[in-house]
């Protein structure tokens, strides 16, 4: 009972350590940082988060990209991925199956290798700079994982519930809109989540596809912060930064943990 | 209205589930499908439905070709065997919600709801979710949904295989009065024969895939056509006597008489059934039962005799039936 | 047929995205498309795969790639499966605890690499600070080759574990509890247990997690580059990192997507070993208990 204890405790603390360590910083004054450790000077401020709070563009700026991005993705995604995997818990077993092991394939596919082609798509659609566009290549990374998982809660229901709504006379639409989807909520809205999530800490194609300063999401931001300063030292800003950014997921996970684990078990588990 | 099935042959991969089936149920009337699991029997439902397509046949429906009608525009009323009621919604939803994509108007819909509800007794549960529900009380909204289908055909699929023996009884009466009265064929699966016989105008028995033979109960006990539907129809089992020809015959348990003299038997165990006993007995032409008086007792020699005109004769290559 | 219609654009979708850049990259990797080219497409027979095998600083970051995956997932797995027997045990706030431990996994990569830089920076990091402060000395974490690739397995080891552990905690709870009642009354202690049916009946979570994470770490960027930017002396560079490089700094295209497709042949032949690795061990495995 005790030694559990003690490992939920080594776990939490190996988990959280590095974010104690980066609120710690955002507070401390610059100077105080380059104290040893255990220095009885150090001193703490605000400054480092008014200074990011007032950079231009804003810091919210880019959590406001990193939002939009998110929910025209998750948005997309799911219109497409919705009547699609419907389809594909209909699809003869033998077709179902091989499509599922495409799926899972590609949603194993390291991502990153594909950037460069995506980028060419992009320069001669000319999607580059829009956040409306960046949305299109995230829900299409985010189709395979959406369609089994979707999929996966559309063979679970009882056959019997669809076929009685289509006795009844409901057309496919209905029957998704009146029948299926709210007993499929549970799962839609882990899918929704973890496409969310993706596509808010998605670098690559972000890194590639946006260029204006203040289109940049979230992680392309910081990633800039951090490329623009390898060698110079006081961190307070970038802690800062870094905290800020924080936030919005913390919460988010706090909130939906429960989906989130549902969606990515369900997904190990069946897929 | 009408119901026919015209050579309808079902096939999946290289199986086939049904093959060439016949069928005409008339107006008003019910005919059971009665046979083993894997008969074919629920097959022949869904593509009454059109839940599945037919691989060979017609299917007419008052007269009309409806084999390219999707189920949505069908018009049947049909209960499913786990009530398939839509756990999201309230009794009151499950049972408007077909009147509403049919086109009612929201006032007609709650006439007809709160009309059909107070038939089936179910006015209190109106705003329950089916889980909330008991098995019964489940079947009966379940039954209600197929009503305001206004349908032209009932299907029924086991619609009380999911209740217990007590309730399956108090409801046999209820179903015969809102769905047996009505104009409409209704086809009725089954595996349960005493269900069938109690329910049926007629029953068709079904194995593996083919029509055995269809006719009333009566029909079926008195005459049954193969040596399959004798099996099936009549509990306890008939008695196939042991023979060296190429006949097969066979003698139910009632129709056996127990004498002074005749066939001897020894007595190997009874079972006591209340009204009467079903003893089982070894005589020379193997293993019979016997159904008698419960007030008889009994030595361990036991002298039986039958009226040859009972027993019926079956050709033992084809199982078809020769008197 | 309806059901076709509905199907079809979101397949396309995922073909285009993840099927035509294999189609573009084996056409570019034949052809010269760089900026010395005046980004012009010419074909080149097989002058960039030449160049490819001769390239030191793909087999360099080929091997770092290698060694990266290999290290942080085997490490990965090893810890994942502890914390999910621990976490399969009742715990309080268990919804607490798996949110508060998922916050790595789900936060931007580029933000908690910053995180780790400043962790293990020379000498201003806390981890210096208290190895001077007690007199250890000066590690020079992220500026010596030895040590540097080392750091970005550890943020990576950081990063993944619990997403794994709850991946196989879920795999721990599809195990009916009445199989190891039924093994104890049978005779079996709990590290019998342990490896007769937990083990065996986790595998395919196990091999599942390992696939993912595999492919994960192969294509590892984000990391790299903010964590590192592949220094020291490109011992942290990953082949994704030099296949962006070659694309966005060099502007050879031609190249890049050679070293890009190069990459994920690496990959598949990579899961191909593992696969034999593993289908030998689980056969000695077998054996041996």
């Amino acid at each position: 009972m005790k030694k559990k204890k003690i490992f939920v405790i080594i776990l939490l603390t190996w988990s959280l350590i590095p974010f104690i360590w980066q609120i710690y910083t955002s507070f401390s004054t610059p100077d105080s940082l380059l104290e040893p450790f255990f220095s009885l000077k150090h001193k703490w401020t605000i400054q480092n988060y008014l200074q990011v709070i007032q950079a231009d563009p804003p810091f919210f700026r880019y959590l406001l990209n990193s939002f939009i991005v998110g929910v025209l993705s998750t948005i997309l995604t799911l219109v497409f991925a919705i009547p699609a995997s419907y389809s594909l818990s209909k699809a003869p077993k033998s077709i179902a199956t091989t499509t599922k092991l495409f799926l899972l394939t590609s949603s194993l596919f390291p991502y990153v290798l594909l950037f460069l082609s995506l980028l060419e798509i992009a320069r001669s659609l000319n999607l580059g700079n829009s956040l409306v566009a960046l949305s299109i290549p995230y829900s299409a990374l985010s189709m395979p994982l959406a369609l089994l998982l979707l999929s996966t809660s559309f063979s679970d229901l009882p056959i019997d519930i669809d076929e009685a709504a289509k006795i009844e006379g409901l057309d496919i639409w209905q029957r998704l809109r009146l029948v299926l989807l709210p007993l499929i909520k549970p799962s839609i809205a882990s899918t929704a989540i973890i496409i969310f999530l993706f596509s808010w800490n998605e670098y690559p194609i972000a890194l590639t596809w946006i260029s204006k300063p203040n289109l940049i999401t979230l992680p392309v931001a910081v990633a800039r912060i951090a490329g623009s300063s390898i060698y110079s030292v006081p961190y307070g800003a970038y802690a800062a930064a870094t905290v800020l950014g924080a936030i919005p997921l913390i919460i988010i996970v706090l909130v939906f943990q429960k989906q989130i684990i549902s969606g990515l078990t369900q997904g190990a588990v069946k897929g | 209205m009408t119901l026919q099935l015209i050579n309808i042959s079902r096939r999946v991969k290289r199986n086939w589930i049904i093959r060439n089936l016949n069928l005409e149920v008339g107006d008003g009337e019910c005919i059971a499908l009665l046979g083993p699991s894997g008969c074919g029997k629920s097959s022949t439902l869904r593509i009454i439905a059109g839940l599945d397509k037919p691989t060979e046949g017609q299917l007419l429906i008052n007269g009309k070709l409806v084999n390219n009608i999707s189920p949505v525009d069908r018009r049947v009323g049909m209960v499913f065997q786990s009530y398939a009621l839509f756990p999201h919604l309230s009794v009151a939803q499950n049972l408007s919600l077909g009147l509403k994509v049919r086109g009612d108007s929201l006032t007609k819909q709650k006439e007809k709801v709160s009309s059909i509800l107070s038939i089936m007794q179910l006015d209190e549960y109106s705003e329950r979710l089916p889980i909330q529900l008991s098995g019964g009380q489940r079947q009966r909204v379940a039954l209600a949904r197929a009503l305001l289908r206004d349908p032209y055909v009932y299907l029924l699929d086991e619609p009380m295989s999911n209740l217990d023996a007590q309730l399956r009884e108090e409801l046999r009466p209820e179903l015969r009065r809102l769905i047996l009265s009505g104009d409409q064929p209704v086809v009725y699966v089954t595996h349960d024969q005493h269900e069938a016989m109690a329910m049926a105008n007629r029953i068709a028995v079904l194995n593996n895939g083919t029509l055995e033979q269809i006719g009333t109960p009566e029909e079926l006990y008195k005459k049954p056509s193969s040596l399959f539907v004798a099996r099936f129809i009549g509990r306890p089992q008939i008695n196939i006597l042991r023979s060296s020809t190429n006949i097969i015959k066979a003698i139910r348990p009632e129709d056996i008489q127990i004498k002074a003299e005749g066939i001897r038997c020894r007595l190997l165990q009874k079972e006591w059934l209340g009204i009467n006993q079903l003893i089982y007995l070894e005589s020379p032409k193997g293993h019979i039962k016997v159904i008698c008086d419960s007030r008889k007792s009994f030595s361990d020699s036991i002298y039986v005799d039958w009226d040859e005109s009972n027993e019926h004769h079956f050709d033992a290559y084809t199982n078809k039936r020769l008197n | 047929m309806i059901y076709l219609l509905l199907i079809t654009p979101a397949l396309t979708l995922v073909l285009i995205v993840f099927g035509f850049p294999i189609v573009r990259y084996s056409w570019l990797s034949l052809h010269s498309y760089s900026v010395l080219t005046g980004l012009d497409v010419i074909p080149n027979t097989a002058a960039n795969w030449v160049r490819l095998l001769n390239d030191d600083r793909f087999w360099q970051d080929a091997i770092q790639t290698i060694r990266f995956s290999t290290l942080s997932v085997s490490i990965e797995l090893v810890l994942a499966i502890a914390i999910a027997l621990i976490l399969h045990q009742k715990i309080k706030r268990r919804g607490l605890v798996r949110a508060l431990s998922l916050l790595p996994w789900a936060l931007p990569t580029t933000i908690m690499a910053l995180g780790w830089r400043w962790i293990f920076n020379t000498p201003y990091g806390p981890l210096e600070n208290i190895l001077n402060t007690i007199g250890v000395g000066t590690f020079n974490f992220l500026g010596d080759p030895r040590y540097a690739w080392l750091t970005t397995v550890i943020a990576d080891v950081w990063k993944t574990t619990p997403f794994i552990a709850l991946l196989l905690l879920a795999g721990l709870q599809s195990i009916p509890k009445d199989l190891y009642e039924a093994f104890k009354l049978e005779g079996g202690n709990s590290n019998q247990s342990f490896l007769r049916i937990t083990l065996p009946l986790l595998e395919p979570y196990i091999i599942l997690s390992l696939l993912f994470r595999i492919a994960q770490a192969f294509g590892v960027f984000d990391l790299i580059q903010v964590m590192t930017g592949g220094g020291p002396a490109g011992t942290t560079e990953s082949l994704g990192l030099y296949a962006y490089l070659n694309a966005m700094r060099f502007l050879d295209f031609g190249y890049s997507a050679t070293v890009m497709l190069a990459s994920f042949i690496l990959l598949v032949f990579y899961c191909l070993m593992l696969w034999i690795l593993l289908s030998i061990s689980k056969r000695i495995y077998e054996l041996i208990i």
